[in-house]
């Protein structure tokens, strides 16, 4: 009698504890473009310097995109940082990263006319039986030499697949895809910014 | 005579360089330019940082050398179709018995490996994770006009890619660096609040 009643406990212990407990994923993205980005986004002869937020290479999620799966851990700022300096460096002819908080002597000392600056706003992972949504957004901003802002945007990368966690690397491949979306965008946006001359405006 | 005249250029080039008599001054830049290596392509770049700065952007990067194909995210392909040679999860198994024991009561030990389960799992309900205060912001806050938006949809393949750039409205001209990164401090301020 005693024993039926531990293992009715455990019973209930173990389905309100779901299967999602079984499992830990820890997600690292292999971090560098594909091939398509190399056909669909052409180099502009343009010199352009990117200053990243200092906290986006350390940046993680835990967000596991559903109540039933099983625990994630992304690694964003591992993965994010790579790609997108590769990006920045197929996009633009003369690619310069600033490491540390640029200043307008610094911009102007170097001849730099768009300085980037790039920081996470949210990270979205929507997992469910059929297969994974995830996505990234940031918030861009482009100053000009003399620290003035030029523009102000915010870009989502999003890959949808199904299947995605029965694939060996599925959720590190659909992860990369996300943040490649999103670099992509962010280049293209800056492209025709500066094709345009939408920013001409504002330039010294 | 030429035991003197050793000694006047000896005494000369001891006052100081020659072309130090200009009055031309040449400031040295407070920062550093230098060239780094893309921790995955090896493609060279320019990099600017202060001379202080020792930090290294990739530091215990691990080199991956696969560029992904999303072939592999088609449904139709199966595991294993398309090579993966890239970063594949090291499915940690967090016990199921941690919260069943702590259902019986049986170790308080065991809590502590049982609590980030349950954590996770209040976290998510939300739907957010680490960013997730952010989330409701970048939705509250979008607006303007939609600059450039790519939605890629591959003809036969069973996934979606899309990314949308939206330009934020308001006048940013007002802006600076600095302000944004006051912007950053008030926010960390009030979400530790």
């Amino acid at each position: 009698m005693k024993m039926s009643h531990a293992l009715r406990v455990m019973i209930l212990a173990f389905v309100c504890s779901g299967c999602a407990t079984l499992f830990g994923w820890d997600i690292h993205a292999p971090a560098v473009l594909s091939q398509r980005f190399y056909e669909r986004v052409q180099p502009a002869p343009q010199r352009i310097a990117l200053y990243l937020d200092p906290s986006l290479p350390e940046l993680i999620s835990k967000n596991k995109g559903g109540r039933f799966a099983d625990p994630q851990t992304y690694h964003i700022g591992e993965a994010y940082v790579p790609i997108l300096i590769e990006g920045f460096q197929r996009g633009f002819g003369e690619f310069i990263l600033i490491e540390d908080e640029p200043t307008q002597e610094m911009l102007v000392r170097y001849a730099i006319p768009y300085l980037i600056y790039i920081r996470p706003k949210a990270f979205e992972n929507d997992v469910t039986m059929k297969g994974q949504t995830v996505s990234f957004e940031t918030e861009t901003l482009a100053f000009d030499t003399h620290l003035a802002l030029l523009d102000r945007f915010r870009t989502s990368g999003k890959s949808d697949s199904k299947k995605v966690f029965a694939k060996r690397g599925g959720p590190q491949v659909n992860f990369n895809a996300a943040l490649e979306n999103n670099t992509e965008s962010i280049v293209l946006y800056i492209q025709d910014a500066i094709r345009t001359q939408r920013w001409a405006g504002s330039k010294p | 005579m030429k035991k003197s005249l050793v000694w006047g250029l000896a005494m000369i080039l001891a006052a100081g360089p020659i072309f130090a008599g200009e009055s031309e001054v040449l400031q040295e830049a407070p920062e550093k330019v230098f060239v780094r290596e893309h921790p995955q392509t090896g493609k060279s770049f320019v990099s600017l940082r202060k001379k202080d700065n020792t930090k290294d952007p990739f530091k215990g990067f691990v080199k991956r050398e696969i560029r992904p194909d999303y072939e592999m995210l088609d449904a139709k392909t199966k595991s294993g179709d398309i090579p993966y040679d890239g970063p594949v999860s090291d499915r940690k198994k967090v016990y199921v018995f941690a919260a069943t024991m702590m259902t019986l009561g049986v170790a308080g030990g065991i809590a502590t490996v049982a609590m980030p389960v349950g954590a996770a799992a209040a976290g998510t309900s939300g739907g957010t994770g680490l960013l997730g205060v952010e989330a409701a912001t970048v939705v509250a806050a979008t607006a303007g006009t939609v600059a450039v938006q790519t939605h890629i949809r591959p003809g036969e393949e069973n996934y979606i890619h899309d990314a949308t750039t939206t330009a934020v409205a308001g006048n940013p001209q007002n802006l600076s660096l600095r302000d944004v990164l006051r912007d950053i401090d008030v926010q960390e301020k009030n979400s530790s609040l």
